[in-house]
């Protein structure tokens, strides 16, 4: 053999080896790659939901706020959040949305997008009117219904964003020195002796809530059964349950929940304070009548209303399919003014005190 | 006879070098091939636990009630979510030809199903595929209403061997979904 064939054979090996240690290089290079891009969208979903966290915590502390931040380096990567008025399968929401980018700007650049929805205040569904109710609606004496918006005080704010005086499923019968107004149609109505605000014989999709859950909308709406009643049994937030309206502390807060025997009648109520009150019992026939001249701001959820007496702002519904008196309202001088403020701040109040802040989210979409 | 001896040593060190460089060939070879299968085994792993990690992280989107994870057992895992996005709640399944506790050197298929449509085979050289659910205070569950997180191993086999040596690929993540906080 000689010298130039044993070059022309090293010469092949050398070449093959070029080869195959190409390959082998390529390939691990391709292995990498592969490693380094699963790592990245890994990270680049740390980093979005992560921001996601961030605004939501944000959020929790201040309800209002909307800004959002863009830019944000953190983990290697950016994030951009931004938040927007919305809603989750018909529930109010706001939509917390981030997007992230890791190795911003090269050919390696992943961007991923991490969305949160939650909960936020909201208009209970069951509040259709400043007195919503499913018995015939009777009223004289010196009422006056004011469904058009107020401010907590009781000072009216004319933004059409009021509701009807009186929502009824059955008929409204107005008598004596009554006034009566609301929002209807988009157009604020100012009190008088009409039913201009009145909506009557209306009838209520899936059935009109019978509970005090079901008023806020129930479990879609983050209160399945029992909640309320949950939550005032917990004291959370200076919330009151009993059985005998008597023992009630005054001023009344958060949620007071008087579950009275089967008929029974809380009369003569001193009311004040701020919350919800619910006057319920299992046979849906808990009377709340001749409320005295205190002041109650807030909702009030009741099987039987009749002869309201003192001044309520904020809303109130009646929940009895068969009143007493088979009628809702009756004679008396109490002033009920609807509160979009109150109401909806209320709720917010609810979602606080029942949800961590994690469960304020209603979902997550990624 | 010094030149036959001469030739003879030659021939010696010359059939010695060559089997040395034939074999040091077959074994760069053999160590290229098994670097393909390998990378192939870990392409095909990372697409298919992309689409794991697009689903499992999807459990119980837009689900009201708590019946997120449907059924969680050897045989196959079920779950409920919005997986498209377009206000239905679908069923989605995993499952193999042989169970996920299925562990040895053979390779098993599997699957997945979205509501009633057709089962789709995600990949046939799957050596491991072990699903693991937890509750909230990290203790192992079967209880669909009670799942957390959910821990995932899947190792892929390749079909092709080298030697006596099957080049593989293997993944291990918890998930915890968000929606099933």
């Amino acid at each position: 053999m000689g010298g130039r064939s044993i070059l022309i054979i090293l010469g092949g090996v050398i070449l093959l080896s070029t080869i195959v240690f190409y390959n082998i290089s390529r390939v691990s290079v391709d292995m990498s790659a592969n490693a380094d891009a699963t790592y990245l969208r890994q990270t680049g979903r740390n980093i979005a939901q992560t921001g996601v966290n961030l605004a939501v915590r944000q959020l929790l502390l201040n309800r209002t706020w909307r800004g959002g931040f863009s830019n944000k380096t953190m983990m290697g990567g950016k994030v951009s959040v931004s938040l927007r008025d919305t809603t989750f399968d018909g529930i109010p929401a706001v939509s917390v949305a981030a997007v992230s980018t890791v190795m911003t700007g090269t050919d390696y650049e992943v961007s991923t997008n991490s969305t949160a929805f939650v909960r936020k205040r909201f208009q209970p569904p069951g509040l259709q009117g400043a007195l919503s109710s499913r018995n015939p609606i009777y009223i004289s004496g010196t009422y006056t219904i004011d469904g058009r918006n107020h401010t907590p005080g009781g000072a009216l704010i004319a933004d059409a964003t009021g509701v009807p005086a009186v929502w009824t499923t059955k008929t409204m019968t107005r008598t004596g020195n009554c006034f009566l107004g609301g929002t209807v149609g988009g157009v604020d109505y100012a009190p008088a002796k009409n039913l201009n605000a009145v909506l009557q014989n209306q009838s209520w999709p899936g059935g009109y809530p019978g509970t005090p859950d079901s008023v806020l909308g129930g479990a879609a709406y983050g209160f399945p059964e029992g909640t309320l009643k949950q939550m005032a049994q917990s004291g959370v937030g200076g919330s009151q349950y009993t059985t005998n309206p008597a023992t009630l502390a005054l001023p009344l807060k958060g949620i007071t929940y008087v579950e009275l025997p089967n008929g029974a009648m809380w009369q003569y109520a001193n009311t004040q304070g701020t919350g919800i009150i619910v006057v319920h019992n299992a046979w849906g026939n808990a009377r709340f009548w001749d409320h005295t001249l205190s002041s109650f701001t807030g909702l009030i959820i009741v099987d039987d209303f009749n002869t309201l007496k003192g001044s309520i702002t904020g809303g109130a519904i009646s929940l009895a399919a068969n009143p007493s008196s088979g009628q809702t309202g009756g004679e008396a001088n109490g002033t009920l003014l609807y509160s979009r403020e109150v109401i909806e701040g209320l709720t917010q109040t609810l979602l606080d005190l029942q949800y961590s802040s994690d469960a304020n989210i209603i979902a997550w979409k990624e | 006879m010094t030149v036959i001896l001469d030739y003879i040593g030659a021939v010696v060190v010359g059939g010695l070098l060559l089997l040395s460089i034939l074999g040091f060939q077959a074994t760069t070879t053999e160590a290229a091939a098994t670097h393909n299968l390998t990378s192939i085994a870990q392409s095909n792993l990372s697409s298919m636990t992309e689409i794991v990690d697009y689903d499992f992280r999807k459990i119980g989107y837009r689900v009201a009630d708590t019946m997120k994870v449907v059924s969680i057992n050897a045989s196959g895992i079920a779950f409920r979510g919005d997986f498209d996005d377009n206000g239905s709640i679908d069923t989605l399944s995993y499952f193999t030809n042989f169970g996920f506790t299925k562990t040895t050197a053979e390779r098993v298929k599997l699957y997945r199903k979205l509501n009633s449509q057709p089962q789709s085979m995600l990949s046939s050289e799957v050596s491991k595929f072990v699903i693991s659910a937890y509750d909230a205070s990290g203790a192992p569950t079967t209880s669909g209403s009670r799942v957390r997180s959910i821990k995932i191993a899947l190792a892929i086999k390749s079909s092709q061997a080298i030697g006596d040596q099957y080049p593989s690929a293997y993944w291990e993540r918890i998930i915890k979904p968000n929606n099933l906080r």
